[in-house]
């Protein structure tokens, strides 16, 4: 079963009397463990793309399945419930909470699940800071770390759930390219470990390196869906 | 109250109109105050007068008109600080106007024990119109050269239960004209409080009229009030709504 | 997940320091206000209340029905013959009982003339009525001499000490006029007012030789220790009952001008607590609003995160629940605080009054009451209404849409 499955998806806004078609005729899937890049110029329809498969919106037409759920008609109570045990999210300007520590940021996910024990959520959350190489500073705020250790901390908390699929919208767009090149071959081994799926938009040439599927939007549609070797930090 | 009329006109009216009944045979004290009242007796009179109120250093004039038919009489004041106060007797209900806030008030309890204006008559004492002889017992208790005149010295002592302000009185009545020429006003136990005394007199309609007078409060220092007559006339006629409580209001 | 949103809860209020600070202490600030006036308006009635008893009306009074009806008419029509003050005093519940001939007079003291109420009192008795005595500077009244002991603010406007002599003319039974003489032997500065300026005393028996009043009396006074004043009414009410014109009343009757203030007191206190949850209100609501559109990015990502909107409602709720707690808290320890030194010290109204008359039977010291419901009350109330006010606000902030949020 694919992780993210989109059937001719189109989406309609409505700009005072105008109607805006940002997306029409979207088909694609994405598989477990995929490590791909959504680009395209702004207006493009990027960020809608990212707000449907985020479940932060529905299509007005089409279907979309995540690990074969239909999302699309989903109530916003059916949907808040999807993002939070199922997604992980990643900005580019890492939307930590500013009052709690890293190491509570991370716990943040789990708290809303409230299915875990404090031990549970104790333990995974050291875990993925360990991955992550935070343990130094987990119980610092993200007032006190640079803006690569933020990332780290948002990775983190996007990833401690386990979730389906993680989605980043410009992850390295506030950090220098030796940060950002840290961030990308971080999460690029936490998927080749895990096996998370990682689904980027970016406009960023390395990012768009590292990944091994590069689909291109245009103007609400699908213009290439290319698939090849990433770039793997460390190898040829 | 800040406005008090004086009647003095009617100190003169009331306490010298004495309606005395009594015999009248030799010369009793009863029968010298029947005389008192006989040379001032009229049925009605129409006056103007002057009040003059000294206490201390302080002195204030007032001029007033003053109408009068048996109990009944009518005060306007005509002086410029009180222009249009009125005062009305009927009987015994007192009533006064203020012209400027066109209140009609009446004045009665306690009220009426207040001086006029700071000056040294009570409205009380102008009320007082009952029958003198029913109210004291009269005795001639001797003779004084006042001055240069010739008086009966008459003690008048409230009679059991009688409702008076003034438990004794004396009063030096001259031996000819009968004019009272001095009155003094004692508290019960003998304390002077009052004295009246006649300053001026006129022949008037054949009798001789006190026509200025002085009131002392013995109990102030230097407090004092003058009233002196300016004309007036007994017997006149009076037109029937004046002495009423429309002919305040209008 | 609620100890999650607590601690966030504090940590936002924390981090906006001064403004969550301002916001309780306003609420503080109007709860300590509430506290204190309840408080020193409780002791106002309290001293007035006592006063009016010390020094006017003790518990029970035998009068003439129509005494004191007409201000202007306190005269001796109203006075009774006195047969009934040993029946009185052997009524069970009657701790003490004392006859007076009050009169009103003119003070002469030669320059000035002066209204004075003018009291006989028995010297030896009075005083386990009214407490006149501890007043007093100077001597007390011996029976039979022409003594006079008066009010500390008259005798001051009068220029008059003890030693000096004054008159006061009144009336007699008959109207006549009385003028006495008495020699000044103590000024009275009692709580009350009205005592101060405008009462003399002096003893009864040369009172009623004075006004040919023998064995008459205005009023006969009553102190009692029961609870049930209205059951010795009634037995003291059988007493007299000879005489129909005269009647018995309670100090409350006799004094209902005085208690329609305490009444209106009430009235408020209710317009404060309303406006003390205005204040908290407003406060409170700005401080969410504040806040909530802060942090309308992190309301996004939250959302995003799958926060539930109850939830988030849910923090700020807590937060409008600290500074009410809080806030409610700060204000009644303050005012526990002040009303101790109030209840022990008291505040002297007689600096801040002076000379007015505020129609009130109050001057000198008034003290303080404590009024522990009430501090509970305020504090729930403080607190419940903090929380609810932040309810629309964070209502709204919860329900915005999370993309939106994230772009601001």
């Amino acid at each position: 079963m694919p992780v993210l499955e989109l059937k001719d998806v189109a989406k309609e806004y409505r700009q005072g009397r105008v109607r805006v078609q940002a997306l029409r005729g979207i088909n694609f899937r994405v598989d477990q463990g995929e490590f791909l890049s959504i680009a395209g110029p702004s207006g493009s329809g990027k960020t809608t793309l990212l707000n449907l498969v985020g479940c932060l919106d529905v299509p007005t037409e089409g279907s979309i399945r995540l690990e074969g759920r239909e999302l699309s008609q989903q109530t916003k109570t059916q949907l808040a419930e999807t993002r939070r045990e199922k997604l992980g999210f990643i900005f580019q300007s890492y939307n930590l909470i500013p009052v709690l520590t890293a190491f509570e940021n991370v716990a943040f996910p789990l708290e809303l699940m409230r299915h875990l024990s404090r031990r549970e959520i104790r333990e995974r959350v050291e875990q993925i800071m360990e991955e992550v190489d935070l343990v130094e500073h987990m119980h610092r705020r993200p007032s006190e770390l640079s803006g690569g250790q933020q990332q780290r901390t948002a990775i983190a908390r996007a990833l401690v759930k386990e979730p389906a699929m993680v989605l980043a919208d410009e992850p390295t767009a506030n950090l220098d390219s030796d940060n950002g090149g840290a961030i990308l071959s971080l999460m690029w081994q936490l998927n080749q470990e895990k096996g998370t799926t990682f689904l980027f938009s970016t406009h960023d040439p390395m990012v768009m390196e590292y990944a091994c599927r590069l689909v291109t939007l245009r103007d609400g549609q699908i213009t290439e869906d290319e698939r090849r070797n990433g770039h793997v930090p460390g190898s040829a | 109250m800040r406005r008090r009329g004086l009647w003095t006109g009617l100190v003169l009216l009331l306490v010298l109109n004495l309606s005395i009944v009594g015999a009248a045979s030799e010369l009793t004290g009863a029968a010298i105050m029947e005389r008192v009242d006989a040379n001032m007796h009229f049925e009605s009179s129409h006056s103007t007068m002057e009040m003059v109120i000294q206490s201390g250093r302080r002195e204030m004039v007032k001029e007033m008109i003053i109408w009068s038919e048996g109990e009944d009489s009518l005060v306007e004041f005509t002086n410029p600080g009180d222009r249009g106060t009125k005062y009305l007797k009927l009987d015994d209900e007192l009533w006064m106007f203020f012209p400027d806030a066109e209140d009609l008030v009446r004045i009665s309890g306690h009220m009426l024990r207040q001086g006029f204006m700071g000056s040294d008559m009570s409205y009380e004492d102008m009320m007082v119109s009952d029958k003198l002889t029913e109210l004291y017992s009269f005795e001639l208790v001797g003779e004084e050269t006042l001055g240069d005149r010739q008086t009966y010295v008459v003690e008048a002592k409230a009679q059991e239960g009688a409702e008076v302000s003034y438990a004794q009185r004396r009063v030096w009545v001259d031996t000819d004209s009968f004019v009272p020429w001095r009155e003094e006003l004692y508290a019960v136990g003998g304390r002077l409080l009052k004295v009246m005394e006649i300053l001026e007199t006129a022949e008037i309609d054949g009798r001789t009229y006190p026509i200025e007078m002085a009131v002392e409060d013995k109990l102030k220092q230097d407090s004092r009030t003058y009233v002196r007559v300016k004309d007036i006339e007994f017997d006149v006629d009076i037109p029937d709504d004046l002495l009423s409580l429309d002919s305040l209001t209008f | 997940m609620s100890q999650v949103l607590l601690r966030l809860a504090a940590r936002n209020l924390w981090r906006q320091r001064r403004r969550t600070l301002l916001t309780l202490s306003a609420l503080a600030f109007g709860v300590l206000i509430l506290l204190v006036m309840d408080s020193l308006f409780a002791g106002f009635d309290d001293l007035g209340s006592r006063n009016l008893i010390d020094f006017e009306t003790g518990h029970l009074q035998i009068r003439h029905q129509d005494y004191g009806d007409d201000g202007t008419s306190l005269s001796m029509d109203h006075a009774f013959r006195d047969a009934y003050l040993d029946s009185v005093r052997s009524t069970a519940g009657v701790s003490a009982a004392v006859s007076r001939l009050t009169v009103f007079g003119q003070l002469h003291t030669g320059r000035e003339e002066y209204y004075i109420q003018t009291v006989g009192v028995d010297p030896a008795a009075d005083p386990q009525v009214f407490p006149l005595p501890e007043f007093n500077a100077g001597d007390w009244l011996t029976p039979g001499e022409f003594q006079m002991v008066m009010g500390g603010r008259a005798a001051e406007l009068l220029d008059l000490s003890v030693g000096d002599y004054a008159t006061v003319v009144m009336r007699t039974v008959t109207g006549a006029f009385q003028a006495l003489d008495f020699q000044i032997v103590g000024l009275l500065h009692t709580p009350h007012p009205k005592v101060n300026r405008m009462t003399a005393y002096v003893p009864l028996d040369v009172l009623q030789s004075g006004l040919l009043a023998e064995g008459m009396v205005t009023e006969i006074t009553v102190r009692s220790d029961n609870r049930d004043l209205q059951g010795l009414q009634t037995q003291l009410a059988a007493l007299a009952a000879d005489r129909g014109e005269l009647e018995v009343s309670t100090w409350q009757q006799t004094a209902a001008a005085f208690l329609a203030i305490g009444e209106s007191k009430a009235a408020v206190n209710g317009i404060f607590l309303m406006l003390i949850m205005l204040i908290a209100l407003v406060g409170v609501v700005n401080t969410v609003l504040l806040g909530a559109l802060e942090r309308t990015r992190e309301i996004g990502m939250l959302k995003a995160m799958g926060m539930r909107e109850r939830e988030v409602v849910g923090e700020f709720l807590y937060e409008s629940f600290i500074i009410g707690a809080i806030g409610s808290l700060l204000g009644c320890a303050l005012a526990v605080l002040f009303n101790a030194y109030f209840v022990q010290s008291g505040i002297d109204f007689g600096v801040l009054v002076g000379d007015m008359d505020i129609g009130y039977p109050i001057s000198g010291v008034v003290f303080g009451v404590w009024n522990w419901p009430l501090v509970l009350v305020v504090f729930a109330v403080g607190t419940v209404v903090s929380t609810l006010a932040g309810v629309l606000p964070a209502v709204r902030a919860a329900r915005r849409d999370p993309i939106w949020a994230l772009r601001q």
